[in-house]
């Protein structure tokens, strides 16, 4: 009797293992990984504008030697009020109530925090689609079933010898079944990411003009300050005098010179419009991917990769500790 | 109305005033250059430069575009994450599934002595 739905059974998982879709999960990963790396560049960079901004503010003090203050905050030690919080601590010019707020540029780029996590939190759920997590249960589930169901079918044949026909069939049903399933939940990982990739496609490409602008201005207020570095470091060997300056002087000046141009040069090679563009050129060749069907496409996984890697180079571009170093004092 | 993009916009003007920092560049090599001045304008361009790319980032970040799509990227990554609990559930589910079969068995093992 069990044979009436055993060999059907059997039949359909055969089936279906043969259409069983191929869902990206490297390629997703890849993107995600590329989406990490740019807005790990952006929460660096806006840590180097702060310290830029900050740089200043000292470096303005300085020169006109600015009296300062310790907010009345420094001389808390608990949290006090409703909520209960810490006072703020900070050296003031006399007769500030509080430490100074964000220039524009820092509000600006803070703004933007919005655009990141949304790219950020879309990227984490498409891995989370494909992630192996639910595989994993699934294994052990088969397993569990496999041994089940050869248990049960040894358990009745003992009693019901007409069943032990139908052992040999049974025994395998429980990880078929549980393969069965497998296929069916990547039928509908694949539902869920042709139908969400392509209907976000466009707004990821919004997203991207966000995320340039941000990464952009970044950029722009840390060449800002290292070219301002930089030519104050030429100053003294572009001076006509410069034949006055001792060998020992000359190469020192040189030395710090040339600090200061690999510096620059560094965050020069920062390109953010170039790795804006990959990223959307990446999501779009995995829509197309995904509304084809057509399995493993080399073009995803070539943009996926072209992608990383220009993340990866902004990263390590824009990431780069550019203001980590003595503080800027104004010109007068 | 033809969509502006104000990265492109930016773009071109940086590159503007990086025409008129290399005319300024080429004064330096003049014999009596007040090379100090130079850098001051230099100066002055540059900061305009950083402040257009600022102003870029503002544009786009007040933009119905760029809110729509945080909203829909939300929206979306909302949505995926409930389709990956509901399989991993799926998956604790067979789990579940397959300690009632073991279960059973036992239970017919056990009375298979009485029968």
């Amino acid at each position: 009797m069990a044979r009436n739905w055993i060999l059907p059974l059997l039949l359909w998982v055969t089936t279906l293992s043969a259409c069983s879709p191929y869902v990206y999960n490297q390629e997703i990963t890849g993107f995600s990984t590329g989406v990490n790396a740019v807005a790990a560049s952006y929460r660096s960079g806006q840590q180097a504008v702060d310290g830029i901004v900050a740089q200043q503010r000292q470096a303005a003090e300085a020169t006109v030697r600015t009296r300062l203050l310790l907010l009345p905050g420094c001389d808390q030690t608990e949290p006090s009020g409703t909520p209960p919080r810490r006072p703020e601590c900070a050296a003031v010019p006399v007769g500030a109530q509080a430490a100074p707020g964000p220039t524009a540029v820092q509000q600006h780029l803070a703004d933007a925090a919005p655009a990141f996590d949304a790219l950020k939190g879309y990227a984490a759920a498409l891995a989370a689609v494909t992630a192996s997590a639910d595989e994993t249960a699934l294994n052990q589930a088969r397993q569990c079933l496999t041994a089940a169901a050869g248990g049960m079918a040894l358990e009745l044949a003992k009693f019901q010898p007409a069943a032990a026909r139908d052992g040999p069939l049974l025994t395998p049903v429980g990880g078929m079944l549980g393969q069965g399933i497998a296929i069916w939940l990547d039928q509908r990982r694949l539902a869920a990411l042709r139908n969400t990739v392509a209907a976000v496609d466009p707004e990821v490409q919004a997203l991207g003009q966000t995320l340039q602008a941000a990464l952009a201005a970044i950029r722009a207020q840390q060449l800002l300050q290292l070219g301002r570095d930089l030519r104050r470091a030429a100053e003294p060997l572009e001076a006509t005098a410069v034949s006055r300056l001792s060998v020992a002087g000359y190469q020192s000046n040189r030395a710090a010179l040339e600090v200061d141009i690999a510096a620059f040069n560094h965050i020069r090679a920062a390109d953010p419009a170039a790795t804006v563009s990959a990223m959307v050129t990446a999501h779009h060749q995995l829509a197309l991917a995904l509304q084809a069907n057509s399995g493993r496409a080399m073009a995803v996984a070539t943009g996926a990769q072209t992608f990383i890697a220009a993340a990866e180079e902004l990263k390590a571009a824009i990431g780069a500790p550019a203001t980590a170093k003595a503080p800027v004092v104004a010109r007068k | 109305m033809a969509q502006v993009n104000p990265n492109d916009v930016a773009t071109t003007c940086v590159l503007a005033l990086q025409g008129a920092i290399a005319k300024l560049d080429a004064l330096k090599q003049q014999p009596d250059a007040d090379v100090g001045q130079i850098d001051a304008q230099i100066d002055a361009l540059q900061t305009a430069q950083a402040a257009l790319r600022d102003q870029a980032l503002r544009a786009i970040e007040e933009s119905e575009a760029n809110k729509q799509a945080i909203a829909a990227m939300n929206s979306a990554a909302a949505n995926l994450r409930t389709e990956a609990a509901a399989m991993q559930a799926t998956a604790a589910d067979l789990t579940s599934a397959a300690e009632v079969v073991t279960a059973a068995t036992s239970l017919v093992a056990a009375l298979a002595h009485f029968i």
